[in-house]
């Protein structure tokens, strides 16, 4: 249980720092409330795992499933919509740019 | 990774994963730092003065065990029925095995037999067989009644209790003991120093002044397998384990240098789920049992008494009975109709079998038992389907039952959720397969 946790841990600490680099990296505008939701898809996302988890050692497949779509879907639909913010908000930007020039 | 420092690189990665695998245990452990009463860490049980059952105590009266359907259901179906139903229940149960209907097979005729044979003797009186501190020269243990429950809690979760409970005699609790137990024989109130069993009745001395109460965890997976042969061995086993702890208990007891008065049968001395209510372990329920905040209903709740001073615990609110006003899927799903589906409990008993003074859900005892002997075996499907009794390995069935107990607003929610996603009930042949642990529990629950 406890490698499984710590496994996940190190995917998602990848994850995010690579992440934070390709920010950085291209100087993209990224607000307050992006990081907040992908920081609560984050959540969403690690609670509907281990409710899949517990569920199957609970002998409760169904159950298990039935969290992970309640609990990953929104996940997902948080995190896109964080990510198509920022996308959406540099490529007006990018433009703006590409007009005064 | 250009613009990412190895520094800035393992910072991030370290404290996410730091927080995410240290999170759960580190909480767990904050919150049972300093803590000594019944329960360990979960904020959204409340220790209450007033049970959240109504009781009237000018009501209550000492209770005869033996009123219950448990010994007197020949009386009131008539002593023809009576015998029709141990026909019944004994062709049934034979005629099952035969057919090889899952859940009454051989394997699983052979599994009751064996643990319901490992029952020892059970003894209102004292125990005999532990050295005394006297006999071993030294002073008895003293301790303040804190110390004492907290010594008492270590010992009895030692022996296999899953939560322990106590409570100091006064009238209201003497009104809980049983005036006769299920022998017929009466409980007696007397002042002597040790108390002692004639052949007509069990004397309790007024110095022993103090009631443990305490669970044993069942087995839900076991349960969802009743009615069967197989589903019964959930409670079968129980009760055996049951008689070995209370023997460690009077022996325990004997060995500290005082003296501990117990059960002289399954079900005696006193109502298990009205001294389970009042000492904190759980709320009483639609079903009429006892419902834990840590299992459910998936206990069995027994009680003994004690002269070494204990501190008490108090009645606890987790929001149960308000949950039960809208669940009804034990009354539902109760296939003799015996559960109530009132929405409101009341004073009004169902039957003798009743102990009034308190508002419940009372049930018809006499359906529940016909029932029984239709399947040859006890039932328990109202404990099975209960949505308290959850395992808690996924973490959303914390989640639902701190929400319940806060508000009823999402009860409905949750019932329709219950009911989408949990099996009622599971195949007993599958049963053999599974890689259960130990007595088919986790003892590691609600521990950290």
């Amino acid at each position: 249980m406890f490698v499984f946790w710590l496994l996940i841990g190190i995917v998602i600490g990848v994850c995010c720092s690579l992440l934070m680099n390709y920010v950085r990296k291209n100087n993209l505008a990224v607000k307050w409330y992006d990081r907040l939701l992908v920081v609560i898809g984050i959540i969403m996302l690690v609670l509907g795992i281990q409710n899949l988890r517990g569920s199957l050692a609970e002998y409760e497949p169904k159950a298990g499933i039935f969290s992970l779509f309640m609990m990953g879907i929104p996940a997902v639909i948080v995190i896109g919509v964080a990510f198509y913010l920022v996308y959406s908000r540099n490529r007006s930007a990018d433009r703006k740019e590409s007009i005064s020039t | 990774m250009d613009n990412l420092s190895r520094k800035e690189f393992l910072k991030t990665l370290g404290l996410t994963g730091a927080g995410i695998t240290l999170a759960t245990p580190l909480s767990r452990a904050l919150a049972a730092n300093g803590k000594s009463s019944v329960l360990r860490d979960k904020w959204w049980v409340k220790e209450v003065d007033k049970p959240t059952v109504d009781v009237d105590w000018q009501q209550v009266e000492r209770f005869k065990e033996w009123q219950t359907t448990r010994r007197s259901y020949g009386e009131y179906v008539g002593e023809e029925k009576l015998e029709e139903w141990g026909e019944t229940r004994a062709e049934n149960v034979l005629k099952f095995e035969k057919e090889g209907k899952p859940g009454y097979t051989t394997k699983d005729m052979a599994l009751g037999a064996a643990v319901n044979s490992a029952r020892l003797g059970l003894s209102f009186e004292p125990a005999e067989d532990a050295s005394t501190p006297e006999e071993r020269g030294v002073p008895r243990y003293e301790g303040t009644p804190e110390e004492n429950a907290q010594v008492l809690r270590a010992a009895m979760r030692h022996m296999g209790a899953a939560t322990v409970g106590f409570l100091q005699r006064d009238d209201k609790i003497n009104k809980l003991l049983y005036k006769e137990d299920p022998d017929q024989k009466p409980i007696v109130f007397e002042d002597t120093d040790v108390g002692y069993e004639t052949d007509e009745k069990r004397a309790l001395p007024n110095k022993a002044e103090w009631v443990i109460v305490y669970t044993i965890q069942m087995s839900q997976e076991t349960m969802t397998r009743c009615p069967t042969e197989l589903g019964s061995q959930t409670t079968g086993l129980t009760y055996t384990r049951f008689t070995h702890i209370q023997y460690m208990l009077q022996q325990f007891i004997r060995s500290l240098g005082y003296n501990c008065y117990g059960e002289a049968s399954i079900n005696a001395l006193g109502i298990a789920p009205a001294l389970g209510v009042m000492s904190g372990l759980g709320e009483l329920s639609r079903l009429q049992r006892l419902v834990t905040p840590e299992y459910g209903p998936m206990v069995r709740v027994f009680k003994a008494v004690t002269d070494l001073p204990l501190a008490p615990t108090k009645p606890i609110d987790f929001g149960c009975m308000d949950f039960c006003k809208d669940c009804m899927k034990c009354a539902t799903l109760c296939p003799s109709g015996a559960l109530s589906t009132e929405r409101e409990p009341y004073w009004e008993t169902k039957g003798p079998w009743n102990s009034p003074g308190h508002k419940a859900w009372f049930e018809d005892s006499v359906r529940c038992r016909n029932y029984w002997a239709e399947v040859g075996t006890n039932c328990g499907i109202c404990f099975a389907v209960c949505p308290y009794s959850k395992s808690d390995e996924a973490s959303m069935h914390e989640i639902v039952k701190a929400t319940a107990a806060n508000t009823s607003a999402f009860n409905d929610f949750f019932i329709k959720m219950d009911d989408l996603v949990y099996a009622n009930q599971k195949s007993p042949e599958e049963w053999w397969q599974l890689d259960l642990p130990e007595l088919g529990i986790d003892t590691t629950r609600e521990h950290g």
